[in-house]
């Protein structure tokens, strides 16, 4: 039976005495994969930071794999890839492979030293993202769908049971945009994973992910993606007539 | 002991240029001017005010850009006022004409084997800080909002900020509390171009500080010339060099 690893009960959260988010309510189960949508300004990277534990809730409580977030030690089950919409410095001087492998750092533990493990895991991830061969190039002069790539490679290395994506293909061309959703699919069918993606896409979040959640400030719904197919569920997010347009990368 | 604090403030400079903190060195070093001229004015060992309120303003630089407040505006200030305390201090010690060169511009000729040893010791310090916690520091270098998931960032990236003011209080005697940033940055452009990695970058940057160093102190000695800007002015002209040769 899956069990709950995300849950927001009842929570709200101000910025200097402005509400940005009011009374949010959800669960999200194991292997599920939840797509948060809304406009600009609708509260979803304040909700990814309560939810990684960088900001805390005025009122209401986050929880991580049961745990209150506030006391949540096992990161290393938690990968990340934040939203980018420059690329890397092109002469940061950081090899594929030390940015994939960084990712593991939690998981190794503080102050010890990396294992041939955890290199053949950073390899395998690598492979996963369809970046192999590519370990001694400079992340500086990889193109940006490439980047993106090495950060969910890094973002998985660590074998995180939530993997949490803000906007990943914001800022990528069609192509980059096609390769790294099917680097997804393939993730998911190859692993219980649970995932969590924000995005401004709505056609392909109707179509990728198995549950959505609805955000403006409040959480206007929550449910299957067919929701996102319903015109006065998206007018009640954005305020005025959305019409979606379903498709695939 | 000028080749020791060398590679100890190129193997900083990694980190501080890397995420655009070059300036933060010069500003430390101004403030470690002030606990110098401290310890001179009050007639103890200056290295230890000196250290004590580099490290001190180093974390609290950390801590007020990790807060959205640091700025050029802060770091200009922070700069002005470490330079305008050390020059207070001094003169209230009456040791203003003595020591303010030396401060200024390095008196690394005028070291010891006590000093030796303090640099010696910083460099098995940072050593170690450095072996122990290389891949959470590439990390917090590299992106410290992903890192913050995981790492103890505050803690890594406080330690780096003390032992930081520790290399730049070590500087301050080799080329003076104006030069002492340079120490820290040119190294590092010297070593971009060929670094095929972070740790490549950590190897070479100790190397290209040795050239700098034997060129500058050669100089220096062979013109009679001031030992610190002598060893800048290398480096500078090592970087041209190395800029012409790239093209």
């Amino acid at each position: 039976m899956p069990g709950e690893v995300v849950c927001f009960e009842d929570v709200s959260f101000r910025y200097h005495r402005a509400p940005v988010l009011e009374s949010i309510s959800f669960t999200v189960m194991e292997g599920e994969f939840l797509g948060l949508v809304g406009p600009n300004g609708a509260g979803k990277t304040t909700l990814l930071r309560l939810l990684l534990g960088r900001l805390r809730p005025d009122e209401g409580e986050v929880r991580l794999f049961g745990e209150p977030v506030y006391a949540f030690r096992s990161w290393e089950r938690v990968g990340y890839v934040p939203q980018r919409t420059v690329p890397f410095e092109r002469r940061f001087p950081a090899s594929l492979l030390e940015v994939v492998l960084s990712g593991r750092a939690a998981r190794r533990g503080l102050g010890r030293r990396f294992r041939r493990e955890d290199l053949e895991a950073g390899e395998r991830c690598l492979e996963l993202v369809g970046l192999s061969g590519m370990e001694r190039r400079l992340i500086g002069h990889l193109s940006p769908g490439q980047q993106q790539r090495a950060l969910l490679a890094r973002a998985l290395v660590g074998e995180p049971d939530l993997l949490v994506l803000d906007e990943p293909v914001v800022a990528l061309d069609a192509l980059s945009q096609h390769t790294f959703w099917e680097v997804l699919r393939r993730l998911r069918r190859e692993r219980t994973l649970t995932v969590i993606l924000v995005s401004h896409d709505l056609g392909v979040v109707a179509e990728e992910v198995t549950s959505v959640a609805c955000l403006n400030r409040r959480l206007v719904c929550y449910g299957s993606p067919e929701l996102l197919k319903e015109g006065r569920v998206l007018e009640a997010v954005y305020g005025v007539p959305v019409h979606l347009l379903h498709h695939r990368h | 002991m000028a080749l020791v604090t060398g590679w100890l403030s190129a193997l900083l400079g990694p980190f501080l240029v890397l995420r655009r903190f070059s300036l933060l060195a010069d500003g430390v070093s101004h403030v470690a001017l002030a606990g110098l001229a401290l310890g001179v004015a009050l007639g103890v060992s200056p290295e230890w005010p000196g250290v004590f309120l580099a490290a001190f303003g180093s974390l609290a630089v950390d801590e007020l850009r990790r807060q959205g407040y640091f700025s050029d505006a802060a770091l200009g200030l922070l700069m002005a006022t470490g330079l305008s305390l050390g020059l207070l201090f001094l003169h209230l010690g009456g040791r203003a004409g003595v020591d303010l060169q030396a401060f200024l511009f390095g008196h690394v000729l005028a070291s010891g084997w006590r000093e030796l040893w303090l640099v010696a010791g910083g460099l098995v310090l940072f050593l170690g800080f450095l072996l122990l916690f290389y891949k959470e520091l590439f990390f917090v270098a590299f992106d410290e909002e992903a890192a913050s998931l995981g790492i103890p960032v505050r803690l890594v990236s406080g330690i780096l900020s003390a032992l930081a003011g520790v290399v730049l209080v070590l500087a301050i005697r080799v080329v003076g509390a104006l030069l002492a940033g340079a120490l820290t940055i040119i190294p590092v452009l010297l070593s971009l171009p060929s670094s095929k990695s972070f740790g490549h970058l950590l190897l070479l940057s100790p190397l290209a500080s040795t050239l700098m160093m034997v060129l500058g102190l050669g100089v220096s000695f062979l013109l009679d010339l001031p030992p610190g800007p002598s060893v800048v002015l290398a480096g500078m002209a090592l970087l041209g060099l190395r800029h012409m040769v790239g093209r």
